[in-house]
C-alpha cells in the first residue's frame, strides 16, 4: 500500500503544481523589475469623489556603479485610492511595489474635504503600512508637491526632516498610526505642513516647514504658525529648538530650550468644571553669553522666557478652543487627574474644552550648557 | 526486472555453516585448508635434537612475529634438554604449561578452532599420534604509529589518535581510564573478515539496557566483512531514513573517555581508526574535544556561535530566496536598493541563481576532495578570483547571491562533525527549493518539517533531541547551549537510566 | 501505545504554542468592542474560571485515561460516548475552522497571492505527516514550536514597547470594569481550546512534579496574555486597535531597528504557522483519544487519515470566503468552546458526583 501511495501522491503534487501552478501557488516577482516607490501623494481629484495619487521612487540606480538615474514619478486618478494604486501599474513598464513607502502628502483640497479614508486604506492594505510619515502641503497639491522633487527625490528632504524631528532640530513629524489613533480617540489630530517654496540660486523647488494643520472629524480646520506652533510643541512636550536672544547688561545672551512638561488640573465645582489650571515647566540651557550672571540677571533672563512662552500657550489654546479641536489630548490629561468626575463629562468634552477658562502658569529652570 | 538488464535470482542468504571446517584435525586437512596460500608455512623440527620426537610448527607468514617464533617458540623446542628426556605423553603438557616462553598456550580440538588461531596470528604445533593441538598467540603488531589525530586538531589537550589496531586502541583508552570497571566485551562480526568489534563500558555508570541492546543488534549482523564504518552503522542506528547522524565517532582517546564517564557505551572495530560513542544525541555533534579545555565562557561562547552558525547555514539560502521574490519589503530599504542595482543586468531569476550557486558550491566542494594538494591551491584561486569575479562583472550571477551562498557555505564549515554538516546541506538544498514554491510559508512548512523529523527520531531508546526537550522519563542534564563551569556540572548525561547519576561532590 | 508517554511540561508547550494562534488573531480585538481601553484585564478577569475549571478537571481524576475514559466513567456507557461524540464533532469543526483561518490569514497577511487551493492542503498534509507519528515526537517538537513563538513574540513586543502610551491603557475607572469582566467570555473562548488537552493528560508520565502544575501554566499564560495585550492597545490605541482585523500581525508591520530590519509582518504570520500546526495536531490527537473512548479498538493511522480528511473537506467546503470564516471564528468558535470547555466539564463533575451518591 505504501508504494503505490508514493508515487499516487507525487502524481497528485506534480499535476496540482504544473497544472494549476499559475494561480495555485505564491507568485514569485524579480527584484530587478520592481520600481520601489519611496513617496505617496494625495490629492483630491478632478471629478467629485476622485483621487488623485502621485507616486515617486528616490534616485534610481542602473547598475553597482551605475550613476543615478533620475527618480520615476506617476500619476493616476481613480474613483478610490485602491483603484488609482492599481492604475499606476498600467503606467510604468516595471511592477509598481508599494512596500516600501514611507512618507504620504496630503493635498490641501483633500485634507479639507475628509482624510480618514486615506488613513483607514494604510491601515488594511497588506504593502503600506501605520509606520508611514504624514506630511500636509499647504497651498498646493501633493502632485506638485513630489514632482517638485524631479531630479532628486523628494524622499531624501522629507527624511532628512524626519531624522530632524527626532534629533530636536526640526518639528515634530507624526505617522499615518499616531494621526489615525489620535483622530479617533479624541476627534482631532495635528499635522506637520509643508510648503513648497521656488529657491531662486538653483532653481529648484524645495520642501519647507509650514507650521502644523490642525484636522477634526477628519478634515482641516485651520493652521498653526509662527508661535502658535511653537505653542503646539510647548503642549505636547516635545519642543524642537528653540532660541531666545535677549539684551542683557551683561552683554548679548541666548538661550536655548531643551525641555517642556506640561500639567493640566482641572478644578470642580461639585461636577461641573469650573477652570483649567495649565502648569508648564521649561528647562532652558545658556548657548552664548557670559557663563556667571548675576542673580538679577538671571531673573531677567527667566521673566522673559516666561513671558514668551506664555505667550505662545495663550495663543496655541486660543485657536484650538475657537476650532473646538482637541488635539494635543487636553481631555485624557484631565481624565488622567480625576478620572471619577472625568466619566460624567466625557460626552460634553469638546463643548466644554472650547468654553471653560485656562489659567497658564511657565517656570522656567536654567541650567548650564 | 526491466528488459534491459540481466536475469538475476535472488537466492536469499546463505545458510550459515556452523562448524565451517569440519574434517579432522589432521596436518593434512590443515594443509588443505590452506591450499592455495602461499603464506602457510609448515616447519618440522627436532625436539632437542632428538630425532625420535619431532613436532610441526604451523603459521602463516606476515601474521606471526618473526623474532618471537623463533627465540620463544623455536628455541626453547630445539634447546630445552628436559624435552628430550621427559616421557611422550607429559610432552603436550610440558609444552602447554611452560616450556615454550609464550603468554598464553592454548590447547585445540577442533579444525575450526586451529583455522580461526592461525588466522589471528598464532602459530600451531602438531604432534605426531595426537589428536589435539597446541597453538600459542604470537601475532604481529604491525601498524601504524600513534599519531596526531588529523580531523580533531588539539590545541590543548591529548595529541594521539587511535590506530587500526583495536587492541592498541583499547590500551589507549585503558591508559586515560585506569579503572578496572572497564569492560571490554568482544564480538566478531562479519562471515568473511571476521572483524574484531570491541564494546566498551564501564559499569555501574552505564545503562545496561543500552549496553544489552547494542550487543544484541551486533549479534543480529550477518554480512560479509566489515571495511567501512558504514558496515556498522547502517545496522545499528534506529532511523535509516534520515541523513542525521545518530552515533557520534571521534578519533581522540580522551573525547572517548570522558564519553564512557559521562555514561555512553563505546564501539570499537579493527581497521577502523576511531571510536562510537552511544546514545548519540544532537549536542554531541556540537561539541568538540576542546570544549572542555578553554574557559568555560569562552567555550559556551563558541557553542552558541556553532549553533548560530547551523541556522544559518541551513536557512540562508532558502531565506534569501523567499525574502527577495516573495516579500521584498523585510529587507531595509538601502539593501534592496543596492540589490535591485545588482540583478539590472543579469539574466537568471533569483531562484535559479541561488540553486545554481549551490551546486556549484557542492561541486566545488567535491572537486577539493580529490585533488591532490599541489594541485587544490592554484585551483583555489582559479575557482573564487578568476571565475567568481568574472561571473560577477558578467552579469551572469549578482553578487548579492554570491555573498550569501558563500556565507550559508563559510557557516557550514564551523559544524565538528562532517557528517552533520552533510545533513545540513541537503536540508539547505531542500528548504531552498521549498521556499522557491511557496516563499516564507513554504520555508516555515520546511522548518517545521525539519523539527518534527528531529523530534521523531531516537537512538538506542534516547530521543535525539533529549537534551532540549524534557520528556517522559529524562532526567534532566546540564544546559546544552551553554557550558556551566566543571565545578556545576555534576550529572552524568550521556545515559538513560545510571545507577550512578553524579560525578562529583 | 501507553509506552509513549509525555511529561508535564510538554503538555502545557503544546497547548500554549497552539493556543498562541487563536489569541494572536483575536485578541484583543473581540475584548476591545466590550471593554474599550480595559480590554487588557480581560485575561486577568478570566484567570479566576481557568483555574476553576483546572480544579473540575483535576477532580475528574484524568490520569487513567485522559478526559475520555473520566467522561465514560463519570456518566455511564452511554451518556459518555455521547459526550464524547460531541466532543469529536466540535473538535472536527474547530480543526476545519482552524485549517481555513490559517490559510487565510497565509493569503492576507503573508503571501500576496496563490490561492486557498495550495495552502489548505499544504498545511492539511503536515498536520497529517505529524499526527500520523509518535505523540511523543509531536511533544518534543511542540517544545520548540512554543520556544520559538515565544521568542517571535517577545521580539515584537519588546521592540515596540517604547511606543507605548500610557495614556491608551489607563487610567482605568470602577466604571470599566464590569466591562473588562465582560470582555472575559472571549478570552474564555480562546482558551476553550484547553479542553482538548485534557484528552491526552491519560499519556502523562507518571512521577509528576505535583499536583498543581497547571495552576503555574494557567497563571503564567493569562499573565502573558495580558501583558501582551497592552502592549498592543498601548502602542495602536483602544480606537485604532478595534477597527483593525487583527491588531498583533498590524503591531508587527511597524516595528523594525533602524538600517537593520522593518516590516517583518511577513516572517510573523510565516512563523505562526507553528502555532497553527501545532493547534491542529493537539485536536487530531485529541479527537482521535475521545474516538478510541467510544471504540477502543481504532488504530492510530487509519482514524487520524480520517480525520484531517474529513476536516480539509469541511474547510473548503463550508466556508465559502475568508469572512464567513473569520466571522465564524469570532463568533460561533468562541461560544461552542465556552460550551465545550467550561460548562460541559462543570456539568460532567457534577452529574459523576450525582451518580456516585446515587450508588453509593
Amino acid at each position: 500500500m505504501k508504494k503505490r501511495l508514493a508515487p499516487a501522491a507525487l502524481a497528485v503534487a506534480a499535476a496540482l503544481l504544473a497544472g494549476c501552478g499559475t494561480t495555485a501557488l505564491p507568485y514569485a516577482r524579480e527584484m530587478g523589475d520592481m520600481a520601489l516607490l519611496r513617496t505617496m501623494g494625495v490629492d483630491a481629484g478632478e471629478k467629485e469623489g476622485d483621487l488623485r495619487v502621485t507616486v515617486s521612487t528616490g534616485k534610481r540606480a542602473a547598475g553597482l556603479q551605475g550613476e543615478g538615474q533620475p527618480p520615476l514619478i506617476l500619476s493616476a486618478e481613480g474613483g478610490s485610492l485602491s483603484s488609482a494604486c492599481l492604475a499606476m501599474q498600467g503606467l510604468s513598464d516595471s511592477y509598481v511595489f508599494y512596500g516600501y513607502v514611507d512618507q504620504l502628502l496630503l493635498g490641501e483640497e483633500l485634507a479639507l474635504e475628509g482624510v480618514q479614508t486615506v488613513l483607514d486604506y494604510f491601515a488594511q492594505d497588506v504593502e503600506l503600512g501605520l509606520g508611514t510619515q504624514l506630511w500636509l502641503i499647504r497651498g498646493d497639491t501633493a502632485q506638485g508637491a513630489v514632482q517638485a522633487g524631479e531630479k532628486t527625490g523628494v524622499d531624501s528632504r522629507l527624511s532628512t526632516l524626519q531624522t530632524d524631528s527626532e534629533m530636536g532640530a526640526a518639528g515634530v513629524t507624526r505617522t499615518v498610526g499616531e494621526t489615525s489613533a489620535s483622530l479617533l480617540e479624541w476627534g482631532s489630530a495635528y499635522l506637520p505642513a509643508l510648503r513648497a517654496v521656488e529657491q531662486e540660486r538653483e532653481g529648484e523647488t524645495a520642501l519647507l516647514e509650514a507650521g502644523y494643520g490642525v484636522l477634526r472629524d477628519g478634515r482641516l480646520v485651520g493652521y498653526l504658525d509662527g508661535e502658535g506652533a511653537r505653542g503646539l510643541e510647548l503642549l505636547t512636550g516635545r519642543t524642537a529648538a528653540d532660541i531666545l536672544e535677549i539684551e542683557l547688561p551683561s552683554g548679548r545672551t541666548v538661550v536655548r530650550l531643551t525641555g517642556a512638561a506640561v500639567q493640566w488640573s482641572p478644578e470642580f465645582q461639585g461636577n461641573d468644571l469650573k477652570r483649567l489650571h495649565l502648569t508648564c515647566r521649561v528647562t532652558a540651557a545658556l548657548a552664548e553669553g557670559r557663563r556667571q550672571l548675576e542673580e538679577q540677571e538671571q531673573e531677567q533672563l527667566r521673566r522673559a522666557l516666561e513671558a514668551r512662552e506664555e505667550e505662545r500657550l495663550r495663543r496655541v489654546l486660543d485657536q484650538l478652543r475657537s476650532w473646538g479641536a482637541d488635539c494635543a489630548g487636553v481631555g485624557s490629561q484631565v481624565g488622567r487627574a480625576d478620572p471619577a468626575r472625568w466619566e460624567k463629562l466625557r460626552d460634553r468634552w469638546t463643548r466644554l474644552f472650547s468654553t471653560v477658562p485656562v489659567e497658564i502658569s511657565v517656570e522656567v529652570s536654567l541650567g548650564a550648557r | 526486472m526491466g528488459i534491459l538488464e540481466p536475469e538475476r535470482t535472488d537466492t536469499g542468504p546463505h545458510p550459515r555453516k556452523e562448524p565451517r571446517f569440519d574434517g579432522p584435525l589432521t596436518l593434512e586437512s590443515l594443509g588443505r585448508v590452506f591450499e592455495g596460500c602461499v603464506d602457510y608455512m609448515e616447519r618440522q623440527v627436532y625436539l632437542h635434537g632428538d630425532r625420535e620426537r619431532t613436532v610441526t610448527v604451523c603459521y602463516l607468514l606476515g601474521m606471526t612475529r618473526n623474532e618471537r617464533l623463533s627465540d620463544y617458540i623455536l628455541r626453547p623446542l630445539a634447546q630445552d634438554p628436559a624435552l628430550s628426556r621427559a616421557p611422550e605423553e607429559e610432552l603436550f603438557s610440558l609444552l602447554q604449561y611452560g616450556a615454550l616462553y609464550n603468554l598464553a598456550a592454548n590447547r585445540r580440538t577442533a579444525l575450526e578452532d586451529v583455522v580461526n588461531d592461525l588466522i589471528l596470528g598464532s602459530c600451531a604445533l602438531f604432534f605426531p599420534g595426537r589428536a589435539d593441538v597446541l597453538t600459542l598467540p604470537v601475532p604481529t603488531e604491525e601498524k601504524r604509529s600513534v599519531g596526531e589525530p588529523e580531523n580533531e586538531p588539539a590545541l590543548k589537550g591529548v595529541r594521539e589518535s587511535f590506530v587500526e589496531s583495536i587492541r592498541t586502541n583499547t590500551a589507549m583508552v585503558r591508559r586515560h581510564l585506569k579503572a578496572p570497571e572497564l569492560k571490554i566485551r568482544e564480538h566478531i562480526v562479519g562471515r568473511r573478515s571476521r572483524t574484531q568489534v570491541d564494546v566498551l563500558y564501564l559499569e555501574g555508570i552505564a545503562d545496561p539496557e543500552t549496553v544489552e541492546r547494542l550487543r544484541r543488534r551486533l549479534d543480529n549482523i550477518d554480512i560479509d566483512g566489515v571495511e567501512a564504518a558504514g558496515n556498522l552503522e547502517e545496522y545499528l542506528v534506529d532511523h535509516l531514513n534520515t541523513p542525521f547522524p545518530t552515533m557520534p565517532y571521534t578519533q581522540r582517546p580522551d573525547r572517548f573517555c570522558q564519553g564512557l564517564l559521562e555514561g555512553r557505551v563505546g564501539l570499537m572495530a579493527d581497521g577502523l581508526p576511531f571510536a562510537w560513542m552511544l546514545p548519540g544525541t544532537i549536542d554531541q555533534f556540537f561539541k568538540t574535544g576542546q570544549d572542555r579545555a578553554f574557559h568555560w565562557m569562552t567555550a559556551s561562547v563558541l557553542n552558541l556561535v556553532r549553533w548560530f552558525c547551523a541556522l544559518v547555514t541551513v536557512l540562508l539560502p532558502g531565506l534569501y530566496i523567499a525574502v527577495v521574490t516573495f516579500h521584498p519589503e523585510a529587507i531595509p530599504v538601502k539593501l534592496a536598493l543596492s540589490i535591485v542595482a545588482a540583478k539590472q543586468e543579469v539574466p537568471f531569476s533569483t531562484v535559479f541563481e541561488v540553486l545554481i550557486m549551490l551546486l556549484a558550491f557542492e561541486v566545488l566542494q567535491e572537486a577539493g576532495l580529490r585533488l591532490p594538494s599541489p594541485i587544490g591551491a592554484t585551483v583555489s584561486i582559479l575557482g573564487g578570483l578568476v571565475v567568481g569575479n568574472a561571473a560577477v562583472e558578467a552579469r551572469i550571477v549578482s553578487p548579492a547571491v554570491l555573498i550569501a551562498v558563500a556565507i550559508a557555505g563559510v557557516a557550514g564549515y564551523t559544524m565538528p562533525s562532517q557528517d552533520f554538516a552533510a545533513a545540513l546541506r541537503l536540508w539547505r538544498f531542500l528548504l531552498a527549493i521549498l521556499a522557491s514554491a511557496a516563499g516564507l510559508f513554504g520555508l516555515a512548512a520546511g522548518c517545521a518539517g525539519l523539527i518534527y523529523h528531529l523530534a521523531s527520531l531516537e537512538t538506542f531508546g534516547v530521543p535525539y533531541l533529549a537534551p532540549f526537550t524534557a520528556g517522559a522519563g529524562q532526567p534532566q542534564g546540564h544546559p546544552n547551549l551553554l557550558r556551566p563551569p566543571l565545578p556545576r556540572m555534576k550529572w552524568r548525561d550521556g545515559a538513560r537510566h545510571t545507577e550512578n547519576r553524579r560525578n562529583q561532590r | 501505545m501507553k509506552q509513549d508517554r509525555i511529561s508535564t511540561r510538554q503538555l502545557g508547550a503544546l497547548l500554549w504554542a497552539g493556543l498562541m494562534a487563536p489569541a494572536a488573531e483575536l485578541l484583543p480585538a473581540v475584548t476591545l468592542p466590550l471593554a474599550g481601553r480595559a480590554a487588557w484585564l480581560s485575561a486577568l478577569a478570566a484567570l479566576p474560571v481557568v483555574l476553576l475549571i483546572g480544579w473540575t478537571l483535576t477532580k475528574l481524576d484524568l490520569s487513567r485515561d485522559g478526559l475520555a475514559g473520566a467522561v465514560c466513567r463519570g456518566m455511564g456507557p452511554w451518556a459518555g460516548k455521547g459526550v464524547l461524540l460531541l466532543y469529536m464533532i466540535w473538535g472536527e469543526l474547530l480543526l476545519a475552522l482552524r485549517l481555513r483561518l490559517c490559510a487565510q490569514r497565509l493569503l492576507t497577511a503573508g503571501e500576496r497571492d496563490g490561492s486557498l487551493w495550495f495552502f489548505l492542503p499544504a498545511a492539511a498534509a503536515l498536520v497529517l505527516w505529524m499526527a500520523r507519528g509518535k505523540l511523543s515526537a509531536f511533544a518534543r517538537a511542540g517544545q520548540f514550536f512554543l520556544a520559538v513563538l515565544l521568542i517571535v513574540a517577545a521580539a515584537v513586543l519588546l521592540l515596540s514597547l517604547p511606543q507605548t502610551e500610557g495614556e491608551h491603557l489607563l487610567p482605568i475607572w470602577w466604571g470599566d470594569l464590569p466591562n473588562a469582566a465582560r470582555s472575559a467570555l472571549p478570552v474564555l473562548g480562546v482558551l476553550g481550546y484547553g479542553v482538548f488537552a485534557a484528552f491526552l493528560t491519560g499519556d502523562l508520565e507518571t512521577a509528576r512534579p505535583g499536583r498543581n502544575w497547571w495552576v503555574l501554566w494557567s497563571t503564567g499564560g493569562c499573565a502573558l496574555l495580558a501583558l501582551s495585550q497592552a502592549v498592543v492597545i498601548g502602542n495602536l490605541g483602544p480606537a485604532l486597535a478595534g477597527q483593525l482585523d487583527s491588531p498583533f500581525f498590524a503591531l508587527a508591520k511597524s516595528v523594525g531597528v533602524e538600517g537593520a530590519f522593518q516590516r517583518v509582518e511577513s516572517i510573523v504570520a510565516a512563523v505562526w504557522t507553528f502555532a497553527d500546526l501545532t493547534l491542529m495536531g493537539l485536536l487530531t490527537f485529541a479527537i482521535w483519544r475521545a474516538a478510541a473512548g467510544v471504540n477502543p479498538r481504532l488504530r492510530q493511522k487509519p482514524a487520524v487519515t480520517a480525520v484531517v480528511l474529513i476536516a480539509a473537506v469541511l474547510g473548503i467546503a463550508a466556508f465559502p470566503d475568508g469572512i464567513s470564516a473569520e466571522e465564524a471564528g469570532r463568533g460561533i468558535a468562541l461560544w461552542g468552546n465556552l460550551m465545550a470547555g467550561v460548562v460541559l466539564p462543570v456539568l460532567v463533575l457534577l452529574i459523576s458526583w450525582g451518580r456516585e451518591k446515587m450508588q453509593g
